[in-house]
């Protein structure tokens, strides 16, 4: 399944579905009050190395993944998910580096971070 | 709409290198915004991944109590035991099949108070277990009463005045006790914990990693010490890492320094093979090795 | 399934109770057990300890009798046959466990060798004030299985028994033996390992995608699957549904506990074992259990040479309490004795089941010895009136 959105953050609610994880986009919250999302690169512009994707459902808005993020590159967002929390959202998409520290502090598993391999490749 | 510079990644590709370890269906978890255990997973599901262990033969006994929880949320054959004795099961488990690797994931109520006894027996013993104790420093599933390990001061719904019973500390007893691995992280060490497991995977005997955690909801909360993203910022800001440190040198206070590290890393023998040894000596001939356990 | 030779001491042996349950373990397929020495229970464990690395198996002796009466448990969950023993004070510090056990339906065996009480008691002498603890100890609703034997024989062959049965029905099975029948020596014929049933695990075919833990087909018990065989099952003490994941509603509490109860309750009639004599034609029918039973013996025999019609029922199985057999027999005599080495336990069992067609008579004794048999005979004759 591919998004519809090119960007480096993939908004992904799980949706629990017996022992499947099917992947279906949030619409409401793919909207541009959601800054940074639809980035989308100009020639020259630096490639992220690390993108992260966010399980918007399971986020209960600690703010780890905010603060020790060593580049700095989330947020978190004014959107709410159902249970009324913040989840985080990138602001500097192209500062990613894919170390995944914000999916190792996360405690809710709710974000990770992969690396990013240039185009035509495809990463885990 | 195509962009030659931006891949188009299918979502399948990009998975959580954790989802494996979870039982996802049962995800999001009861653990509260801000609690570490989540965190402490992550680390452990890290270790697996380095360490290259087979899943199949990894067993994981938990006792009750908010970390005692893990064992409902991880892939693997778990047990959610009894309060303060999941080290005795995790026992009986590894003793009827050694080729299990146990881990006993509880908290330090469950694993200090209650499973004090067993704790210090199974160090003594040097049974072959890995022991990740999660100490928030308080009884969080009950709703926030005295650990042994809450330290001096601090206040607890059975401590309304402020506790001023001494606290343990917890690398100093499982050291005294005979441990041959102890180490001591807290939530912000993600990557270190994660590679003390996969040490203590390496080690055969009773290894035994502290991990400290906020409580957000109940000890942060009841003594001021802000949410579980301050709490992380204080350890961040006040861990001091000590490898070898003097166990006795390494306990706790309320808002005080917190060391860290690998304290204890030493060979003993551990139980099963003193007891081949024994067998052998005193039975030569007569000794039958225990025969794989399947009674089918 | 025949038993493994290797635990089998075939041969005619003179040894008391508590040896024989010990051999009765390891004729059974037992290769672990996790114990606390009490009297007069210690000796099965001993005998273990010295017999099990010459078999195969692991003994340990745990710190107290909360990590025994779990660490043979996580064992059973690493695929072996475990059992513990012990007597009346750690028997209720066992209690929480036996509720574990009977909750996660763990296959295992509690040996209670029972003494006097209550507290520390009579260390060194029987009673058999245990069987309401044996039936009602730990927290909530349950069943459990319980065996009485009343020799060194029975020590035997009833082990085997308790084992089969816990494996069958995924229970945790009380053997409720006594002090007396524990220390006394007698003949004991362990017969060939090829004459010896022993039923094994109960554990699935399923594949590892389709196994749910506790699910269960027409008998109410599931099927079990050990630790590193890759199914990647998850046990808990909590209310749990078949995939053994913690669910708490009244729901599924309701389905999960009446199970349990039901798959024991449904099969009383199937384990329910007793001795009988005479009872076509009884007045008075003497039920008895364990020791009591041999001295009930010498007060009925001296009964019916008084001319009384006297039938004995001796209780094999205690629990689940065979109700039909005494509701059925309630209705034919006058009246029932119920000696015991208790102040009134399974006579409170018998008068309910007897529903009032019958009378029921007590012959209480605190405990710290056996009944004289004159006093059952004076009941008896009582009764007969």
């Amino acid at each position: 399944m591919k998004t519809r959105f090119p960007g480096h953050v993939r908004v992904l609610t799980y949706v629990r579905d017996s022992c499947h994880i099917q992947l279906r986009h949030h619409k409401a919250i793919m909207t541009s009050r959601f800054r940074g999302v639809f980035y989308r690169p100009e020639r020259g512009d630096p490639v992220a190395k690390g993108r992260v994707s966010v399980v918007v459902e399971r986020c209960k808005a600690c703010g780890f993944c905010v603060e020790f993020c060593p580049s700095h590159v989330l947020a978190l967002s004014s959107a709410f998910n159902s249970k009324g929390y913040h989840p985080p959202h990138v602001v500097h998409p192209e500062k990613c580096s894919g170390c995944d520290l914000c999916g190792m502090f996360c405690p809710d598993f709710a974000i990770y971070a992969t690396k990013v391999t240039p185009a035509g490749g495809g990463n885990k | 709409m195509s962009d030659s510079v931006i891949p188009e990644i299918s979502i399948n590709d990009v998975a959580n290198p954790v989802e494996p370890f979870l039982r996802s269906d049962r995800i999001p978890h009861i653990w509260c915004p801000g609690c570490g255990i989540g965190t402490t997973v992550n680390s452990f599901a890290r270790a697996l991944i380095e360490s290259k262990i087979d899943l199949q033969s990894l067993a994981l006994v938990s006792g009750i109590g908010c970390t005692g929880r893990v064992a409902g949320y991880v892939k693997l054959d778990s047990f959610h035991t009894t309060h303060g004795r999941a080290i005795p099961f995790a026992t009986g488990l590894k003793l009827a099949n050694p080729k299990l690797n146990v881990v006993v994931y509880s908290g330090d109520g469950d694993l200090s108070a209650i499973g004090g006894n067993h704790l210090i027996h199974a160090a003594r013993r040097n049974i072959d277990l890995k022991v990740i104790c999660v100490n928030n420093l308080i009884y969080a599933m009950t709703g926030g009463q005295t650990a042994p390990t809450t330290p001096d001061d601090s206040i607890t719904s059975t401590n309304p005045y402020g506790v001023f019973e001494p606290s343990f500390n917890l690398p100093h007893l499982v050291e005294a006790a005979g441990a041959v691995y102890v180490a001591r992280w807290n939530t912000f060490h993600v990557r270190q914990l994660a590679r003390s497991i996969s040490e203590a995977f390496k080690k055969k005997g009773f290894s035994f990693i502290e991990v400290i955690s906020p409580c957000p909801t109940l000890y942060q909360r009841r003594n001021k010490l802000g949410d579980g993203l301050d709490t992380m910022k204080y350890y961040k800001e006040k861990s001091k890492v000590r490898h070898g440190a003097p166990t006795s040198e390494v306990g706790l206070t309320m808002t005080g320094e917190i060391v860290v590290g690998k304290f204890v890393d030493r060979d003993r023998p551990d139980y099963q093979t003193l007891m081949r040894a024994k067998f052998a000596q005193s039975l030569g001939e007569r000794f039958v090795e225990q025969a794989e356990m399947v009674c089918s | 399934m025949k038993a493994d030779p290797r635990g089998v001491l075939t041969g005619t042996h003179f040894i008391d109770g508590d040896h024989a349950c010990c051999e009765g373990a390891l004729a059974a397929g037992a290769r672990f057990s996790a114990g606390y020495p009490i009297t007069p229970s210690t000796e099965i464990v001993e005998r273990f300890a010295s017999r099990v690395p010459t078999v195969g198996g692991t003994f340990i002796q745990m710190e107290d009798e909360l990590a025994a009466s779990i660490t043979l448990q996580g064992a059973v969950w690493g695929g072996a046959k475990a059992f513990t023993v012990t007597s009346g004070p750690g028997f209720s510090l066992m209690m929480e466990h036996i509720g574990y056990a009977a909750m996660t339906e763990t296959p295992c065996v509690f040996v209670d060798v029972q003494r006097g009480g209550p507290s520390t008691g009579l260390p060194t002498l029987p009673a058999q004030a245990d069987m309401f603890q044996a039936r009602w100890g730990s927290h909530g609703d349950y069943e459990i299985i319980a065996l009485c034997p009343n020799s060194p024989q029975e020590c035997f062959d009833l082990t085997i028994k308790a084992f089969n049965l816990a494996e069958e029905f995924r229970v945790p099975v009380m053997f409720m033996t006594d002090e007396v029948v524990g220390h006394m020596t007698e003949k004991v014929v362990i017969p060939p390992a090829e004459q010896i049933e022993v039923v094994p695990r109960r554990h699935t075919h399923k594949s590892v995608d389709d196994y749910l833990p506790y699910e269960t087909n027409g008998d109410g018990v599931a099927e079990m699957a050990h630790a590193g065989e890759g199914y990647k099952f998850h046990v808990t003490g909590l209310t749990h549904d078949e995939r053994g994941y913690p669910n708490m509603t009244p729901q599924v509490q309701d389905k999960l506990v009446r199970r349990l109860q039901s798959k024991i309750r449904d099969a009383a009639d199937r384990i329910a074992m007793f001795e009988e004599e005479q009872l076509e034609g009884a007045d008075v029918v003497v039920v008895s259990y364990g020791i009591t039973s041999r001295v009930a013996q010498r007060a009925i025999e001296a009964a019916r040479e008084q001319g009384l019609h006297v039938g004995k029922l001796r209780l094999i199985t205690a629990w689940p309490f065979p109700e039909s057999k005494i509701r059925g027999l309630a209705a034919k005599v006058k009246a029932f004795v119920v000696p015991e080495l208790n102040l009134g336990q399974m006579v409170r069992e018998v008068e309910r089941a007897a529903a009032g067609q019958a009378k029921t008579f007590a012959v209480s004794h605190a405990g710290g010895g056996v009944h004289n048999p004159q006093d059952i005979l004076k009941v008896i004759v009582e009764a007969s009136r």
